[in-house]
């Protein structure tokens, strides 16, 4: 059980870095992200099943496309909004969300939908627990590309640009960074994550056009557990999500594990909205 | 003089008046018997109400080309048309477009739709308009117990499925295939199906306790997305035996995270889900020997039954469910209770179906017939999923195929 | 000449509202529709007070309209007259308000409409589970009725009443009522001292603060008397449809219906949450029985209309917060200037 929490972690990782990037670099709350998510699932179920693609590529062979419509998206449309309050681009990219849930539901009518290939159903044990491979390789791409990311906003010049808008926009256009071009990428990191995530997902879930929205959620939770901005703190969030949601199930009724993480949002953000390290600190310096 | 720069406004009621005004005027007379539904065609159920969808499509046909329903009262057939509205699987929907039936379109009759939900929410307009409504796909007994007269069944109920099922089990037991006591892990959806389910299954552990005891009770939420956390607690519950009652799409998820997770129980159902293709396809050999109780199937050995079967794969060029096969038989029944009535007078219709009585039907055992509270009681169905996609009939004695393969083989 | 006008149109209209039971247009159905579009108005009038006025997005207001309506169910069911249970439906949706708003509300613009989604998620899943959360717990267990509280995912179901036609009437006008209660609140509370300190707080949070107003008790205060508004409207539609279950009025669709309708019509105004709510139902009424026919393949198109609102939503935040209403404003300065270039062209010549 912990172990299928860890693999899960990474999945959710992967999930909550691109909402935490794009929080950080712009200050918006991308509800958007599931519908990202969403879309990526039934490409991936388009070209898992009808077209026969092998499943652990497809992820990384949608998230460019995603990457240039989060550029798109940014450029196009949120970039509109930067200068109003913030309400009115969580507003703009809900209703983004909104269509694109709806333009799902014409086009796949609705029902759950669910990716098996010859790897769903593979498992291997190691000292009595049986792993799902399906579920390690999730994991492993996902953790992947986190790396890959990390590496690049270290040692890039447009990673650090990026990291130096997150920390502040004027300086960083004082500086002579491009912030509009720094704004692009990240957002579509971000939407290449949330792509990749939800391609990952629909290898391990069922989904349909509603698909997103619970684990939007839970990608809230992880961003403001970890505190906001850092990856590893968003990789600890994910691992005490995941591992609270485990957990619950040992004193709570299964269908209810979904409150508990949606409990945690509320009662993260009320009573530490700066995260987990906020509390450490607290702890360490009382 | 109106002033004109406060146009805007009359514009916009004008433009939204226009679209609510302009079909008054309906015709209505003898020329056409219209029937409605809402059925699920898109959102969680639209796969099974698909099914229904094209069932009814065939019925129609078959009617209108027969020239339509005799009706005694004009002394001639009169065609049929079916007003079709997808409710998108949501409860207030359905209900805004079953009112929409029945005041707007001025239907004479009314036909189900596909769920246990959304069938109770159209009983209430129906019965709230005196309008007779047959359906072939909402079982849960609790939906005919509330004393409602227009409203008619023909699958017998969730909780006769579930005291099927589990004397089949006391069956296997007797013939020393499974050891008693069985321990049994038992899951439902949240709905009054699962719960129906679940109480008919507890009740029979309850009577018997020297053969079942049920070591876990659990229901999960309708169109689960991971049915990992609800798994977990089935493996620690070590059981012998794993009883869930779920939908279509709810059966693929949860049996392939069980598949994945590598559990294995003697005897695995998932209530009247197992032979379903689609699932199959999707779950391939994982779903072999799952054994399923429900109320009609494609090999049942009646000449209604084959009939049916074969046209519906030559007209759709797929296999049959019982959905589809439920849902036309309703149809049938509607018919041939506007033809018995000889009018299109409601009560009377009602009348009818409630003396309905038609012979040579797809459904087990042939006969239809309503108890008082509107529900057919006939027999269920147990079948087996073989390897090969094949799908055998285990239960009862009289339609049985094949000998069932109790317990489930272990795989290396 | 304003005021004139309006009676003008508003004279007429409101007749034909109050007739619309009488005149048995589409068999009853327009009657119907009615009722749903003054319900509609009176929660989006409801949410606007708190999302209009004070500018705090909820997306957990169906948790109210839930609430109001499981709560005269349970007590319908109980022996309690189903008129009775209404203002109680109300306030129990204002104390649960309060409830979750006291610590939620402390958080800022996004954290806050992040929050209520999950307020809203949180809840429909425990009303999901509440019968089999409390069936071993011996403390709350009386609460259970024959084994059903709240009835799970099933609902619950209230009796018909014999008199259907005249029962849906009352309902019709009864509603209506509501609903000009609601616009008298929102009116009230626009131009009186309450309103002035909620734009304060829409305006700008830490200058309200500095100026004197309480901000943390005013918005607790809007939300309460938004949610007692939307638990009455919960309360009316559990009587109407005497059938409610958790998906339908838990749901965020209703959450997503309250934050929509004012926006499209015209946040923080009297009159746009009005036309966004007839808006609303109207085009949803007519797309739901949109399908096309080709053959034995059908496509639906009742998901359009969700497409639809969200398509307006982008549109109006992007070109025009004013929703509907500043689409009418910038008409009239359209039309305005070109009688006056008209007119100056007359002049000249």
């Amino acid at each position: 059980m912990i172990v299928s929490a860890i693999l899960l972690a990474g999945l959710y990782a992967t999930m909550s870095y691109g909402l935490a990037l794009i929080y950080g670099v712009m200050k918006i709350v991308n509800l958007a992200h599931a519908g990202v998510m969403m879309w990526a699932a039934y490409v991936a179920f388009i070209l898992i099943v009808h077209l026969g693609a092998n499943p652990f590529l497809v992820p990384i062979l949608i998230a460019p496309v995603f990457f240039v419509f989060g550029v798109l998206l940014q450029r196009y449309v949120v970039q509109r909004v930067m200068g109003a309050p913030p309400i009115s681009s969580l507003l703009l990219l809900f209703g983004v969300w909104l269509i694109m849930q709806n333009i799902s539901y014409l086009v796949f009518s609705g029902d759950t939908k669910a990716v098996t290939t010859k790897y769903t159903l593979m498992t291997f044990q190691i000292s009595g627990i049986s792993i799902s491979i399906n579920r390690l390789v999730v994991f492993i791409v996902g953790v992947l590309a986190l790396v890959v990311l990390r590496q690049f906003l270290g040692h890039t010049y447009m990673g650090k640009a990026i990291r130096a808008t997150a920390q502040d926009k004027e300086a960083s256009k004082l500086a002579g960074i491009n912030t509009e071009r720094v704004m692009e990428t990240a957002f579509g990191i971000g939407t290449a994550l949330a792509s990749l995530a939800g391609s990952l997902m629909a290898l391990i879930f069922a989904f349909d056009p509603d698909f997103g929205r619970s684990h939007l959620l839970k990608g809230f939770c992880i961003v403001v557990l970890g505190g906001l901005e850092s990856m590893i703190g968003v990789a600890l969030g994910a691992l005490v999500l995941a591992l609270a949601e485990a957990l619950s199930v040992l004193w709570l009724m299964p269908a209810l594990q979904d409150f508990v993480s949606f409990a945690l949002l509320v009662i993260v953000l009320i009573v530490m909205p700066g995260g987990m390290k906020e509390l450490v600190d607290r702890l360490i310096r009382p | 003089m109106i002033k004109l720069n406060k146009f805007f406004p009359s514009i916009f009621l004008f433009v939204l008046l226009s679209m609510i005004i302009p079909e008054t005027g309906f015709a209505q007379g003898p020329k056409e018997i219209i029937l409605g539904a809402a059925l699920p065609l898109t959102g969680g159920q639209s796969r099974e109400g698909g099914y229904v969808n094209k069932a009814y499509a065939m019925a129609i046909k078959e009617i209108n080309e027969a020239g339509g329903i005799m009706v005694k009262e004009y002394g001639k057939r009169i065609p049929i048309k079916l007003i079709i509205y997808d409710d998108k699987s949501d409860n207030t929907t359905s209900v805004q477009l079953y009112e929409k039936l029945v005041t707007e379109d001025k239907v004479n009759v009314l036909m189900g739709g596909y769920g246990t939900p959304l069938i109770t929410a159209h009983t209430i307009v129906a019965e709230k308009y005196r309008v007779p409504y047959v359906n072939g796909g909402g079982a849960t007994g609790a939906i005919y117990q509330r004393g409602m007269k227009y409203i008619f069944c023909i699958i017998s109920s969730i909780e006769k499925l579930s005291f099927t099922l589990m004397d089949w089990i006391a069956i296997q037991q007797n013939a020393g295939k499974v050891k008693r006591p069985l321990k049994i892990a038992l899951v439902g959806e949240n709905t009054s199906h699962g719960k129906e389910f679940r109480q008919g299954v507890l009740e029979k552990s309850k009577a018997a306790p020297d053969r079942f005891s049920v070591v876990m009770d659990e229901p999960f939420e309708l169109n689960m997305k991971d049915a990992d956390p609800l798994l977990q607690k089935v493996k620690a519950a070590n059981a012998d035996v794993f009883l869930a009652d779920a939908r279509l799409a709810d059966y693929t998820t949860i049996h392939r995270r069980y598949t994945e997770m590598g559990l294995y129980h003697l005897i695995v159902s998932y209530g009247p889900r197992g032979p379903e293709k689609a699932a199959r396809d999707a779950l391939g050999p994982a779903s072999d020997y799952i054994v399923s109780c429900n109320w009609w199937n494609k090999d049942i050995p009646t000449p209604a039954t084959k009939a049916f079967a074969d046209k519906y794969q030559k007209t759709y060029n797929e296999q049959a469910e019982w959905f589809a096969a439920t849902a036309y038989e309703a149809f049938r029944v509607m018919v041939k209770a506007i033809e018995d009535a000889g009018t299109l007078d409601k009560p009377k219709i009602r009348d009818a179906l409630a003396k309905m009585d038609m012979r040579n039907s797809l459904v087990v055992g042939g006969r239809v017939w309503f108890e008082p509270n509107g529900q057919i009681n006939n027999d269920h169905l147990i079948m087996q999923n073989m390897p090969g996609g094949k799908v055998a009939l285990i239960h009862p004695k009289d339609v049985a195929t094949a000998e069932a393969i109790i317990p489930i083989p272990k795989k290396r | 000449m304003s005021r004139s006008w309006k009676l003008w149109v508003g004279g007429p209209v409101l007749a034909f509202l109050v007739l619309i039971p009488f005149l048995e247009l589409q068999g009853g159905y327009l009657q119907t529709l009615g009722f749903l579009t003054f319900l509609y108005i009176t929660m989006s009038t409801a949410w606007n007070i708190l999302g209009g006025y004070a500018g705090q997005t909820s997306f957990g207001h169906a948790t109210f309209y839930g609430l109001g309506a499981y709560t005269t169910c349970i007590l319908t069911l109980r022996g309690i007259p189903a008129l009775l249970t209404i203002p109680v439906a109300g306030m129990i949706a204002s104390l649960y308000g309060l409830l979750w708003g006291y610590p939620c509300l402390r958080l800022r613009g996004q954290y806050f409409a992040i929050a209520t989604i999950g307020v809203g998620e949180a809840t429909r899943l425990l009303m999901l589970n509440l019968d089999d959360l409390i069936k071993n717990n011996s403390l709350l267990k009386g609460f259970l009725q024959k084994g059903v509280l709240t009835g799970g995912a099933t609902g619950l179901m209230l009796p018909t009443p014999p008199d259907i036609q005249a029962y849906a009437t009352a309902f019709y006008y009864g509603v209506m009522g509501l609903m000009f209660f609601a616009l008298f609140v929102s009116w009230r509370v626009k131009n009186g001292k309450f309103g002035l300190g909620l734009f304060a707080i829409n305006m700008d949070m830490d200058a309200a603060e500095t100026v004197g107003v309480n901000t943390t008790r005013y918005k607790i205060l809007a939300l309460m008397l938004s949610a007692f508004l939307v638990g009455i409207s919960g309360s009316i539609y559990a009587q109407y449809v005497f059938y409610i279950d958790p998906q339908t009025v838990f749901g965020f669709p209703m959450s997503i219906a309250m934050v929509l309708m004012p926006i499209i019509g015209g946040i923080g105004t009297l009159i746009g949450p009005v036309l966004g709510a007839v808006f609303y139902i109207v085009v949803q009424d007519r797309i739901l029985t949109a399908n096309l026919n080709l053959g034995l393949i059908k496509l639906s198109l009742s998901s359009l209309h969700l497409l639809v609102y969200g398509g307006l939503l982008v549109l109006i935040i992007l070109f025009e917060p004013k929703g509907l209403l500043g689409v009418h404003h910038r008409f009239n300065i359209w039309w305005n200037k070109r009688k006056r270039r008209s007119l100056a062209a007359t002049e000249k010549a």
